[in-house]
C-alpha cells in the first residue's frame, strides 16, 4: 500500500471527508475516489494493513497463552464489554475496542453492550457476513403499523443499489424467489447438510409461507476478475474470519473498498484520529470540515472539505454531532428537530431453540461452514402477525454433529468414554430468533453533562430497553422454534429467551441504528431520503443511524446500498453546485 | 459479572506471582504492558511440563497436583492414544483455572479434588493417587452415578472434567494427532462418516 497515503498534519482542503473507516466509511471512500474526489478518510485508531497485520491468523489453538481463552485480569481491566461478544477472544481480541478507554454510562435498571472496533477497517474485519436484502414491506412497516415515522424510501429505491454493492462485495446465496426476502446478485451458496435439507422439507410441508433456506453471507464461492484483481480468492471455509483473512475471502475495507479506493490516487487516510465535532461555518451554513484529537499524543489538529459523511457507526456518528454545539444549533448539529439521538434500536435477537436429531449417522461435514441457514421472516404485514405483538423475525438455523465440547459435560470415565470423545456425536439443530426492535422516542443515546473520556469527548449515557413488543415476539419465538424442531423430528427439544437483565442487554447483537433517522419533514427526522441532513446540505450520514425501522435482517448490505446511493445523489449535487 | 475475578480480589502476593510468572515467560516490558495496558498477543502458549506432579501448580498445591493428575489418568487412560496425563492436562488445568476462570470456579475445583481425596481414604484407607486403575475408575463413577456423592458434587466435578478433555483436546497432540486436523480446508462440502472416522479437531471457536 502507497505509504503516501496516510497524512497527519494537511493544511489543504479536501473534496471530501469520510469520518469512519468501517463498512460504510470504505463504501464512501471507494465511490467518491472513483468519482474523481479528493477524498479523506478519517479513522479514530490505528492502521490496519491487510494480511501484515492479520498476527493471530493461522495460529494453532495450542499456541494460545490459554488456548484462545482470554486471560481473566485482561479481561477485568480491558474488555468488560467486549468480552460478550460471541467472536471475542485471544485470537481475535486486539480488534475489539479497549473498555478501560473507553467508558460511558446506562441509565439505571438498564444495560447497553456497546461494541467497539477502533482500527482501520472498523467492524468491516469482526462482521458475521450475512447479506440480506431489507423487502418492500419493511419499508412500509411503519406507515402501516403507526409505529414511528414512514421511511422516505422504499424497496424500488436501493433494488438497483443492492446489485450494485452486491456484485462488487461479493455474496453467496440461492435464488429463492420470496417476496419476503428479495433475491440479489449471488455467487454459489455453501452446501446445506443433509438433516438440513430434511428440516427444510418438513418444516415448508407442515407450515406453507416459511422457508429453511441458506444463509447469504458476503464470502467469494466463485470470485470474479474484478475479485482475483483485488487478490481475492475463494472462501476456504476456516470460519475464523474475525482473526482476518488473508485470503480476502470475506468482504472487508482492506480486502476490497479500500484497494479500490487506493487505486485511484484519490485517497488519504488520517488514522489515529479521534473526531471531536465538525466545524461549522454559521454564516453560509455549511459544515467544513473536523476537529480532530490525536488518538496517541492527545494533540489536536483539523481537516476541512466542501462535503462531510459521517460513517462512523450509528452511535459514534451521532455523538459526534452532539457533540458539535453551535448558536444555531445549541442541542447537536442538525438537530433542528430535536430527534438526534432518540429512536435507538438494535436488533432483539432473545430466543433459542434446540433440540436433537436422530439419524444421518453416515453423513458428517469437511470445512467449517461461515455461514448458518435462514428462515426469513414471515411476518411482514398486519395480516402475517401473530397475536400480541407488532412485526416479526428471522431465524438462524444451523445443525452440527455434537463433539467432545459438549460430551465432556456428559457422564463417562474410562477408555469407552475416550474413545467416544474422538468421534463425531448426534446431530444437533439450533434455532435462534433474530426480531424486530420497535423504535421508541424513549430509547436514546445523550451526553453525559459533565463526564469525558481521555479525549476531552463526553461520554454517552444509554437508556435503552427491549420492551413488551420484543419480549412477546421472543416468548412467541422461542415456542415456535421448539414446534418446528418437533415437526422436523427432534427430540429432546429445548427453549429459552433471554430477554430480561442481566442476560443479553440491547447493543450486543451489534445492530445498532436509528439516531438520526431519515424521513420526509425535518420536523421529525435528522436526514432526507439522501441521508443528507436537512438543515445542513453538506452534511451526509449514511451508517445506521439513519433508519427508521429496525427491519429484521442483518443491516450491512443496507447500509452499503445507502451510502453508494447517498454519494452518487451526493456527487450530482457537487456538480451542480448545489452544496 | 459478579462471579469473574476482578484485579481487586487479587492478593498481592498472587498478582506478583502472576507478573513474574508472566516476566519468566516473555520479558519485563510485555508482562507489565499485559498487565497494566496497553498490548496485544501473549508471547506463548501454556508449555507442557514433564514434573507438573511432583511439584506445586499456580493454584493447586503438590498433593492436590497428584490426585489431579491421577484423576486425568482416569477419565482418559493410556489407550492407542496417550492418557489426560501424558498430555500434562493436570499441569494445563492448574494455568488455565488460575488464569482465565472466576475464584469460585477455582475454588470448585479445589473442593471437589479435597472430596475426591477424602471419599478414596474413608472408603480404601488409601490416597486416590495410591488406588489402583480399577477403583480409581470406579470412584469417578459412583462421583458421576451420585452413589456417595451429591448432585452439587457432581456439578463441581463437571467443570473440572470439561476443563481435563478441554486441555486434552487442544494440545497439539490432542488436536491434531487425535484428532483430524485440517486448518485451510479449502471448501466447505458434506462427507460420509466412516467407522472410525475422527471428529474435527480443527475447529472455529473452542
Amino acid at each position: 500500500m502507497n505509504k503516501d497515503m496516510y497524512i497527519k498534519e494537511q493544511n489543504n482542503k479536501f473534496d471530501v471527508l469520510i469520518v469512519g473507516s468501517g463498512i460504510t466509511g470504505g463504501w464512501a471512500a471507494k465511490e467518491f475516489c472513483e468519482r474523481g474526489f479528493k477524498t479523506l478518510m478519517i479513522e479514530r485508531g490505528r492502521v490496519v494493513e491487510h494480511r501484515k497485520d492479520y498476527i493471530s491468523e493461522g495460529k494453532p489453538v495450542w499456541d494460545y497463552a490459554n488456548r484462545t481463552k482470554v486471560d481473566n485480569l485482561l479481561v477485568e481491566q480491558q474488555h468488560k464489554i467486549q468480552k460478550d461478544c460471541y467472536a471475542f477472544h485471544d485470537g481475535t481480541k486486539h480488534f475489539f475496542g479497549n473498555d478501560r478507554d473507553l467508558p460511558y454510562e446506562t441509565s439505571e435498571k438498564t444495560d447497553f453492550r456497546w461494541i467497539r472496533a477502533n482500527q482501520l477497517g472498523g467492524k468491516s474485519l469482526l462482521w458475521h457476513r450475512q447479506s440480506y436484502r431489507m423487502c418492500a414491506d419493511d419499508f412500509l412497516a411503519n406507515k402501516r403499523d403507526g409505529v414511528g415515522i414512514d421511511w422516505p424510501i422504499r424497496y424500488h429505491d436501493l433494488a438497483e443499489w443492492y446489485s450494485y454493492v452486491e456484485k462488487f462485495v461479493g455474496v453467496s446465496g440461492s435464488k429463492e424467489n420470496l417476496p419476503n426476502l428479495p433475491d440479489g446478485e449471488f455467487q454459489a451458496p455453501f452446501a446445506m447438510r443433509g438433516p438440513e435439507k430434511a428440516l427444510k422439507a418438513a418444516i415448508e410441508k407442515a407450515y406453507p409461507g416459511r422457508s429453511l433456506i441458506m444463509g447469504r453471507a458476503a464470502h467469494l464461492t466463485e470470485p470474479t476478475m474484478l475479485h482475483m484483481s483485488q487478490g481475492r480468492v475463494q472462501c476456504q471455509a476456516r470460519n475464523e474470519c474475525q482473526k482476518g483473512c488473508s485470503f480476502g475471502a470475506y468482504f472487508s475495507t482492506q480486502s476490497s473498498t479500500l484497494p479500490a479506493a487506493a487505486e485511484t490516487n484519490n485517497l488519504s487516510i488520517a488514522a489515529n484520529s479521534v473526531v471531536h465535532s465538525l466545524i461549522y461555518d454559521e454564516k453560509r451554513n455549511r459544515v467544513i470540515g473536523v476537529r480532530v484529537i490525536d488518538n496517541d499524543d492527545l494533540s489536536t489538529r483539523e481537516y476541512f472539505a466542501d462535503v462531510v459523511f459521517l460513517c462512523a457507526s450509528t452511535i459514534g456518528s451521532t455523538q459526534i454531532m452532539l457533540n458539535s454545539t453551535s448558536k444555531t444549533f445549541p442541542n447537536g448539529i442538525a438537530n433542528s428537530s430535536g430527534v438526534l439521538g432518540h429512536y435507538l434500536m438494535d436488533h432483539n435477537y432473545n430466543a433459542v431453540a434446540r433440540g436433537d436429531l436422530d439419524g444421518f449417522e453416515d453423513e458428517y461435514y469437511k470445512g467449517r461452514r461461515p455461514s448458518s441457514c435462514y428462515m426469513p421472516n414471515y411476518q411482514t404485514r398486519p395480516e402475517l402477525y401473530r397475536k400480541g405483538y407488532l412485526r416479526g423475525f428471522a431465524y438462524g438455523i444451523d445443525t452440527y454433529r455434537g463433539d467432545w465440547r459438549g460430551m465432556s459435560y456428559q457422564d463417562g470415565i474410562g477408555s469407552d468414554y475416550k474413545d467416544q470423545l474422538s468421534k463425531p456425536g448426534k446431530w444437533g439443530a439450533v434455532f435462534a430468533a433474530q426480531g424486530e426492535m420497535l423504535p421508541h422516542f424513549d430509547n436514546q443515546m445523550s451526553l453525559h453533562p459533565t463526564k469525558k473520556d481521555k479525549w476531552g469527548i463526553p461520554q454517552i449515557v444509554f437508556d435503552v430497553q427491549y420492551r413488551d413488543n420484543e419480549k412477546a415476539m421472543m416468548d412467541d419465538a422461542a415456542q415456535l422454534g421448539a414446534e418446528m424442531l418437533a415437526a422436523g423430528g427432534c427430540t429432546n427439544i429445548k427453549s429459552s429467551t433471554s430477554y430480561e437483565l442481566p442476560e443479553r442487554a440491547p447493543g450486543i447483537a451489534i445492530h445498532e441504528v436509528g439516531t438520526a433517522r431519515m424521513g420526509r419533514d425535518p420536523k421529525t427526522s435528522v436526514l432526507n431520503q439522501h441521508c443528507q441532513s436537512h438543515d445542513i446540505p453538506n452534511l451526509f450520514v449514511t451508517d445506521g443511524s439513519g433508519y427508521c425501522s429496525s427491519g429484521v435482517v442483518n443491516p450491512s448490505l443496507t447500509f452499503m446500498a445507502l451510502t453508494a446511493r447517498a454519494v452518487d445523489y451526493c456527487a450530482k449535487e457537487i456538480k451542480a453546485q448545489r452544496l | 459479572m459478579s462471579d469473574k475475578l476482578k484485579p481487586d480480589d487479587l492478593t498481592q502476593p498472587q498478582r506478583r506471582q502472576f507478573i513474574q510468572h508472566l516476566v519468566r515467560a516473555m520479558g519485563v516490558t510485555t508482562a507489565t504492558a499485559l498487565v497494566y495496558g496497553s498490548n496485544l498477543n501473549v508471547a506463548m502458549g501454556y508449555q507442557i511440563r514433564t514434573n507438573a506432579k511432583d511439584t506445586a501448580g499456580v493454584l493447586f498445591d503438590q498433593p492436590m497436583m497428584l490426585t489431579l493428575k491421577h484423576v486425568a489418568n482416569t477419565i482418559l487412560p493410556r489407550t492407542d492414544t496417550p492418557s489426560g496425563a501424558d498430555l500434562d492436562c493436570h499441569g494445563f488445568v492448574d494455568n488455565q483455572l488460575f488464569r482465565c476462570h472466576s475464584e469460585s470456579e477455582q475454588r470448585t475445583c479445589i473442593d471437589i479434588l479435597k472430596d475426591i481425596e477424602e471419599y478414596s481414604v474413608n472408603k480404601y484407607q488409601l490416597s486416590f493417587s495410591q488406588l489402583d486403575a480399577q477403583k480409581q475408575q470406579k470412584t469417578l463413577q459412583s462421583l458421576e452415578a451420585l452413589d456417595g456423592f451429591n448432585k452439587f458434587q457432581k456439578n463441581q466435578f463437571t467443570l473440572l472434567k470439561s476443563l481435563i478433555i478441554f486441555g486434552y483436546f487442544t494440545s497439539e497432540v490432542g488436536a491434531k494427532e487425535i484428532l483430524r486436523y485440517d486448518p485451510v480446508p479449502g471448501g466447505f462440502s458434506v462427507i460420509p462418516l466412516k467407522e472410525n472416522d475422527k471428529v474435527w479437531g480443527s475447529l472455529a471457536y473452542y
